[in-house]
């Protein structure tokens, strides 16, 4: 079967070799990750988080830096937190019983086993040259620990070599894993209290000393940290969630570097204790997409080195990603008449850049408005690799999910032909769709969420007339008169009060909205700044290119969007209609 | 009396000594959860319980009316069930079996619980299993999506939750990739947010057989679902299934968890019809290593998801449990 190029894989299906062959580098927007501290990654789904993980394990590191495993800046670990394992369903009875203690004991010795078996499949038969040295780890250190936690069971074969040490280490804490938790699952089903008889660890006198002394042993960086990658930690259950916080309270990051990744979904910053884990006291943290939001070029070239080694190496075609995700031909042979036009009448020859400058900013714009006054039919295409970079507004996977289904699709239709580029009619069609799916598909979850609680409905109402009323604005603004016709966000120049925040807060959420910031109109201070996703350009019919301006306003304008969202547009629309209030519109607050 | 067996409503006819002393079936917004219990014989039951979602749709209310009106004479209980509160419903079951006489005779209409229902229903059968005489009924649908064109066929948009089914945790090592096993039906969206969101080591997918299905013709549309399906995962493996025959479906689904089963912790969606899942419900009690997880979804297609077959199947469940290996 053909491979489809853009098919979004878990990173923990690569190789080293592919990854370090795949990857785009991207640490220079995203530093902490490597840093000696805990770190936060918070990004939708999608967004290279994963990606960025498994770059940093130390089979990857060790092809990049072109050293030895003793020899990198730290050794990671990637603990992969999936719904099916570590958070079933039937774990929530636990409330009734030992939460705190039986989760934490589950969430030490899962972090464990995994890295014990990670260890042996990373350095692997490397480790065999160290075979005395590891049976000592495990007579010296393992059986102690294990003893003072209650476990006596642990019976090895100490002639094996150091891979398969390392791999029956994994399996005695896999062992003490599964015992508590089906432990847990008996206890679920029983919905009664039976004593545990089984051994209880936690973090700081089982994890911490443990990996304290691994970090002695001589095929391990010295006096370096090891990383534990816990990738999707928005899927621990909430009890799970506060140990980890807990752990994340600790200062142990000269031993131990937390780095969590979540979907936006990470369910409490609370520790066990009750008390709050806060940046950039206890950690640092990144926001992938408010980052990605704001800088648009270095975006477009990720994503076109991404794209390009894809095709390259799934189906050995060296091409342009501009080439393989053409342009709707006639209409920017329109669009280039139109910036003709325009930087004819507009040129002034004092000021030199004054017709392609206006050129560049209205030709798009009047091209919709010719093709709206027209009977053509026909509506404005948004298809081109451009545009496509442009409305995954900084979410890698909102670009690679779309180009896998047209991959697909064209694929299904022409099962004998080779695929050398997506047509653009075909391009249009999916991107559109997937515009529409990402508004109703999400409104309809919202709205399923909020049904039983008529506070939440209210607020999903309220979100969803506001996401309406500022994609009709902007495409409104986007066929005006105005000098600034790519509109995109919102400036605050006060702050929300609680009911427009925590509906703004709702669509941030939901992947509607970027929250930035912006130097104020008198230069003394920050506005926030809340970004429309470019997603929905197509579903709103507005253009995903360019630079973007942004609508200053005030909260309690904004807030007329929420109930009545034709009240707000209509206010807009009259100042629109008269080009002359322009700065007044500009300057409307 | 064979464990499995076919019966056209026009004929409806049980075996001679089959009484209920326990009725239980599920409102819905499908017109199939009236078609058993406008059929079978009033004389042959003595209690009624009627489960029910909270905040339903409005036909589905209605249709808890006409239930109600249907069993009129008898002693009804109404069950009202908590939506993404498994644990919650799995209780309430729990109690009902509890409080029922020893020896029970217990007829389930499984048509219309959604399959997490089934299942823990299912699970709690087999506990007691030595206590009840279990007799399941399903009617199929002869047709889904009425009110749409075949190309455009959607039962449900969207998965609010993917969760495991309580009760069917599976025994997994942290040491084990994950393989995920899907019966595919007619969702294929959701199937591919299932994948999406599980991100699994290892892909299986189950197809349901065009020979052995319940409708040629829904056959041909889940076909090229399932081709779909497939090339969005290239790598990923494929087997056929049975949607109408119970014990060969639990030994497709046995030879899978045989083929991955010593490199994988297997999660297994049943996304198919009633009698695919119960198949996976069997397996999966049988294997204690197997979890089963269950994606409920945003929004059901009510004004069009099925019009009921002009057939029902009868199971005599206790038959099934008595020929599992490891039979407690």
């Amino acid at each position: 079967m053909i491979k489809n190029p853009f098919e979004i894989k878990t990173p923990e299906q690569n190789s080293a070799d592919e990854i370090v062959s795949l990857f785009v580098d991207v640490f220079t927007d995203f530093f902490q990750v490597k840093e000696t501290n805990h770190t936060f990654i918070n990004g939708p789904r999608g967004s290279g988080k994963s990606m960025m993980f498994r770059y940093i394990l130390p089979d990857c590191q060790k092809i990049v830096k072109k050293c030895e495993f003793n020899e990198l800046d730290f050794f990671s670990i990637y603990i992969p937190i999936k719904k099916t394992n570590i958070n079933i369903v039937d774990f929530e009875r636990l409330e009734n019983h030992a939460n705190t203690v039986l989760n934490e004991h589950l969430l030490v010795t899962y972090v464990l086993s995994i890295s014990f078996e990670f260890i042996a499949d990373t350095i692997k038969e490397e480790l065999n040259n160290y075979d005395q040295e590891i049976q000592n780890f495990y007579e010296k250190e393992f059986i102690s620990l294990l003893r003072l936690a209650g476990y006596q069971e642990a019976k090895m074969n100490l002639k094996a070599n150091g891979v398969n040490l390392f791999k029956q280490m994994a399996k005695v804490l896999d062992h003490m894993y599964r015992e508590c938790s089906n432990y847990c699952k008996r206890i679920a089903i029983q919905n009664e209290i039976v004593p545990y008889n089984g051994p209880l660890v936690d973090f700081i006198d089982f994890l911490l000393p443990l990996f304290q002394e691994l970090n002695k042993l001589s095929f391990f960086p010295p006096n370096k940290a090891f990383y534990l990658l816990f990738d999707d930690a928005g899927y621990l259950n909430k009890e799970q969630t506060k140990i980890l916080n807990t752990w994340v309270s600790y200062r142990t990051t000269k031993d131990i570097c937390i780095k969590i990744s979540t979907q936006h979904d990470y369910l409490t910053y609370l520790t066990s204790t009750g008390k709050r884990i806060d940046s950039p006291h206890d950690y640092s943290e990144i926001n992938i997409a408010t980052k990605y939001t704001s800088s648009g070029e270095d975006y477009y070239k990720r994503i076109k080195m991404i794209v390009e080694k894809r095709l390259d190496v799934y189906l050995g075609l060296e091409i342009n990603a501009e080439d393989f995700f053409p342009e709707d031909e006639e209409q920017e042979k329109r669009i280039r008449e139109i910036y003709d036009e325009i930087a004819e009448k507009k040129f002034d020859p004092i000021k030199k850049y004054q017709g392609t400058d206006a050129a560049r900013r209205y030709c798009r714009s009047e091209f919709v408005k010719e093709r709206k006054s027209g009977k053509s039919g026909m509506t404005y295409s948004y298809a081109g690799f451009n545009q496509l970079v442009a409305i995954s507004s900084g979410v890698i996977r909102h670009f690679l999910a779309p180009a896998q289904e047209m991959y697909s699709l064209l694929l299904s239709r022409n099962q004998d032909s080779e695929i050398k580029f997506i047509p653009d009619n075909f391009q249009n069609e999916i991107i559109t769709n997937y515009s529409e799916k990402f508004l109703t598909d999400e409104f309809d979850k919202i709205f399923t969420d909020s049904k039983d609680d008529a506070a939440q409905l209210k607020k999903a109402d309220k979100l969803k007339n506001l996401v309406d009323s500022l994609g009709e604005l902007f495409h409104a603004i986007f066929v005006s008169e105005r000098a600034d016709r790519v509109v995109f966000s919102v400036a605050l120049n006060d702050r929300p009060d609680t009911e427009l925040q925590e509906v703004i807060d709702l669509g941030i959420k939901y992947g509607y909205f970027h929250k930035s910031t912006i130097g104020n109109k008198t230069g003394t201070g920050r506005n926030s700044l809340y970004i429309l996703s470019r997603v929905l350009a197509p579903y709103y019919k507005l253009n995903p290119l360019g630079f973007f301006g942004y609508q200053f306003m005030s909260s309690d304008t904004l807030k007329i969007a929420l109930t009545k969202p034709k009240d707000f547009i209509n206010l807009y629309i009259k100042r629109l209609e008269k080009p002359e209030n322009e700065a007044e519109l500009t300057l409307f607050d | 009396m064979e464990n499995m067996n076919k019966i056209p409503i026009s004929d409806f006819n049980l075996p001679e000594r089959l009484r209920f002393d326990y009725f239980i079936c599920s409102s819905s917004f499908e017109e199939r959860c009236l078609t058993l219990a406008s059929t079978i014989s009033k004389d042959l039951i003595d209690n009624v319980i009627i489960c029910h979602f909270e905040n339903n749709y409005e036909i589905s209310d209605e249709r808890l009316e006409r239930l109600k009106q249907l069993f009129q004479e008898k002693q009804i209980e109404v069950e009202i069930l908590k939506k993404h509160q498994p644990i919650n419903n799995f209780d309430s079951f729990y109690k009902w079996f509890n409080s029922f006489k020893k020896k029970s005779i217990i007829a389930i209409d499984i048509t219309t619980f959604t399959r997490e229902n089934l299942l823990m229903l299912l699970r709690i059968a087999y506990f007691k299993k030595n206590d009840f005489e279990f007799h399941l009924f399903y009617t199929p649908s002869n047709h889904y999506s009425i009110s749409d064109s075949s190309k455009e066929i959607w039962l449900s948009k969207g998965v609010k939750e993917i969760r495991s089914v309580f009760s069917y945790p599976g025994d997994f090592s942290s040491l084990k990739k994950f393989l995920l096993i899907i019966l595919t039906g007619f969702e294929y969206e959701r199937a591919q947010t299932l994948i999406d969101i599980y991100e699994p080591a290892k892909l299986v997918l189950g197809k349901a057989s065009t020979i052995k299905s319940i409708n040629p013709e829904l056959a041909k549309i889940n076909e090229e679902n399932f081709n779909h399906l497939q090339i969005m995962n290239s790598g990923s493996d494929t087997f056929e299934f049975s949607c109408i025959n119970l014990e060969e479906t639990i030994q497709t689904v046995k030879n899978q968890i045989l083929m991955y089963g010593s490199d994988y912790n297997i999660v297994i969606a049943p996304m198919n019809n009633k009698l695919s899942s119960l198949s996976v419900g069997l397996v999966a009690i049988e294997d204690s290593t197997v979890q089963v997880c269950y994606a409920s979804t945003n929004q059901y297609n009510i004004n069009g998801y099925s019009s009921p077959s002009n057939y029902i199947f009868h199971i005599d469940l206790n038959s099934f449990f008595s020929v599992m290996k490891y039979n407690l």
